[in-house]
């Protein structure tokens, strides 16, 4: 009886070990990769330059959010963390407030999330630009919103890869220089790296989304089927104007829960070889519909580029090839 | 130091089962689609393998302790949550804060102080409690605070579906927030900066007011009466201050009350 309880305990040990290192530890190719690193460059960019005009105005001595004021208003002192309530906000930003030093580093951080965007130097920009955004999250955490974590999220992970393996300025320099013909650049890029951060970026989007349905789930307006009539009636947010459904309560209940049903399935079904494309497919028109209705560009187009993790690499290789040959 | 051509030896598994083109399928009908092109296991040998093995355990501990925290931290973000995962999430925030990956603010209710740490909007989800459209508007001296038309809203020239606009929103969403929870000396420290701000862009605001602009009913849409969403019954005002500014463009604030009297004076310049 012993030996075989031992026995299943067993089974199911190397099950799970199995498992474990077919998830993890396989090699990848990194196209998936390399086009998630050009579009959370972009939106990076447009996160960060979308300060430009205003940094004066947010970071500034004479801003809105000096320092003294973030750290009061989050707890934190300057020169220490660490109490029982504390919170641990780093930022490059806490040590220049004027006008032309910001403007300085502003630039330079811009200049970093180019590179990063363009596959130059791809290993130390994917850092640095993880560090950037960070920090102007970090610097007025007040302002941040749903985009900024997604990010961050993304940025995080990619550190891990070899984003600038391909699509990159890293890999049009080394076919240069003659290290790497374009053939091999194309078919021996597989790597474990890629595969793993490509695990952690699905995992952690997987998590967020479930978090999402969960969220709505527990919340008064999403579980009685009301949400999408408070989206509809936020007349400054919303990109489309849909009163006209004021009357159409079971059009409104069904979006409402639809949405929360896609965002708890998600996690599931994700996974799944035949309802992954459809589920993708369901999702973005899904979220979609929400930017039309919150006016949430940055944050919906966000997801979707982790989303685009789950993308096979062979599919986003063939994608790229036939637009270079039809060019 | 973990390099790829440490670990990958013992990762090269016979491709046999495996098809074309430089992609491998696995045969799984599981987990297929995206399955990495080749797996651990039945390979290599030795010493490098074993090495490995030590890598492998090392990497596979490192991520379920993050993924152990993300969690902890993730699903703490909406309410209700126990008591025991308001400790753990505290307890583990000092890593999951670090690198941005809490959404979360603080573990109390949706209501908590705390919450304001980690930005309005932590759970990633819309249409939860006080969200609805926000706006900072400031009246200018001179200007007749009784004529809607007077004042002006901040950051009107910006597109609203951008984030420069939506982080105004935010920021008012926040004075609001901080009004709800009686905090208002923080909130007259928002105010005070943002009276600052303007002096700087050459404006001298005499009052500043936080609205909301509230959502239209489906029942009165239906009756038809109040039809149109920018009539002023449909903005609310939660927060308004008078802004004293003395010869050195020294700020103070005085928040009114709802009846238009001083309630206590709140901040000043150089506290």
């Amino acid at each position: 009886m012993m030996s075989a309880i031992f026995k299943y305990f067993r089974d199911l040990a190397d099950g799970i070990s199995a498992i474990w290192n077919r998830f993890w530890f396989g090699t990848r190719e990194p196209h998936t990769l390399g086009l998630i690193r050009i579009l959370s460059g972009l939106l990076a960019l447009y996160f960060v330059g979308s300060f430009t005009f205003d940094l004066n105005t947010w970071f500034g001595a004479n801003g809105i959010l000096p320092s003294e004021t973030v750290w009061r208003l989050t707890g934190e002192s300057e020169f220490s963390v660490g109490g029982a309530d504390s919170v641990y906000r780093w930022s490059y930003l806490h040590l220049v407030d004027s006008p032309v030093m910001l403007m300085v580093v502003h630039f330079v951080g811009l200049l970093v999330l180019l590179a990063f965007t363009l596959g130059l130097y791809s290993r130390i920009t994917n850092a640095l630009s993880f560090v950037v955004v960070v920090s102007y999250i970090h610097r007025a955490p007040v302002i941040a919103g749903m985009f900024e974590p997604v990010l961050a999220m993304t940025l995080l992970y990619l550190c891990f890869a070899p984003t600038g393996a391909v699509y990159s300025l890293d890999g049009y320099l080394r076919r240069r220089r003659g290290k790497e013909n374009a053939e091999s650049s194309n078919n021996n890029t597989a790597a474990l790296s890629a595969n793993i951060a490509t695990r952690l970026l699905q995992v952690h989007t997987a998590a967020f989304v479930l978090m999402m349905g969960h969220a709505k789930m527990t919340s008064g307006t999403w579980a009685a089927g009301n949400a999408i009539w408070w989206l509809i009636a936020r007349s400054e947010s919303r990109l489309v104007d849909l009163t006209f459904l004021y009357d159409s309560t079971v059009i409104i209940n069904m979006m409402t829960h639809s949405v929360v049903a896609i965002e708890i399935l998600f996690p599931v079904l994700i996974w799944i070889r035949l309802s992954k494309p459809l589920f993708l497919g369901v999702t973005f028109v899904a979220w979609t519909c929400l930017v039309l209705l919150t006016g949430q560009v940055a944050f919906y187009a966000a997801l979707m580029v982790a989303c685009l993790s789950f993308v096979d690499p062979a599919r986003i290789a063939a994608l790229f090839a036939k637009r270079s040959e039809s060019s | 130091m973990l390099s790829e051509s440490t670990i990958q030896p013992c990762l090269v598994e016979s491709h046999s089962s495996y098809s074309t083109a430089g992609f491998e399928r696995s045969k799984l009908g599981f987990m297929t689609e995206d399955s990495p092109q080749s797996s651990p296991g039945q390979t290599a040998q030795s010493s490098s393998a074993q090495t490995s093995s030590v890598w492998l355990g090392l990497i596979s501990l490192a991520i379920i302790i993050h993924f152990f925290f993300v969690f902890a931290v993730l699903f703490s973000a909406s309410d209700p949550i126990s008591l025991t995962q308001v400790r753990m999430a505290r307890r583990l925030r000092p890593y999951t804060q670090l690198l941005q990956l809490n959404p979360a603010g603080d573990l109390g209710g949706p209501l908590d102080q705390g919450d304001l740490r980690g930005g309005p909007q932590y759970s990633l989800t819309d249409a939860m409690e006080l969200d609805v459209d926000h706006r900072i508007e400031i009246l200018e001296d001179g200007k007749d605070e009784n004529l809607e038309s007077d004042w002006m809203l901040v950051a009107s020239s910006r597109s609203h579906v951008s984030e420069r606009f939506k982080r105004y929103q935010r920021l008012a969403w926040s004075i609001h927030y901080l009004t709800v929870v009686g905090d208002n000396d923080t909130a007259a420290l928002l105010i005070r900066g943002i009276a600052k701000s303007e002096l700087e862009a050459g404006r001298r605001p005499r009052f500043i007011r936080c609205r909301t602009h509230v959502l239209q009913s489906r029942d009165e849409l239906e009756l038809g009466i109040n039809q149109d969403a920018w009539d002023s019954i449909f903005f609310e005002e939660v927060y308004r201050a008078a802004t004293v500014i003395d010869q050195h463009d020294n700020v103070e604030i005085n928040k009114l009350d709802p009846a238009g009297q001083v309630a206590r004076p709140t901040a000043k310049a150089g506290e």
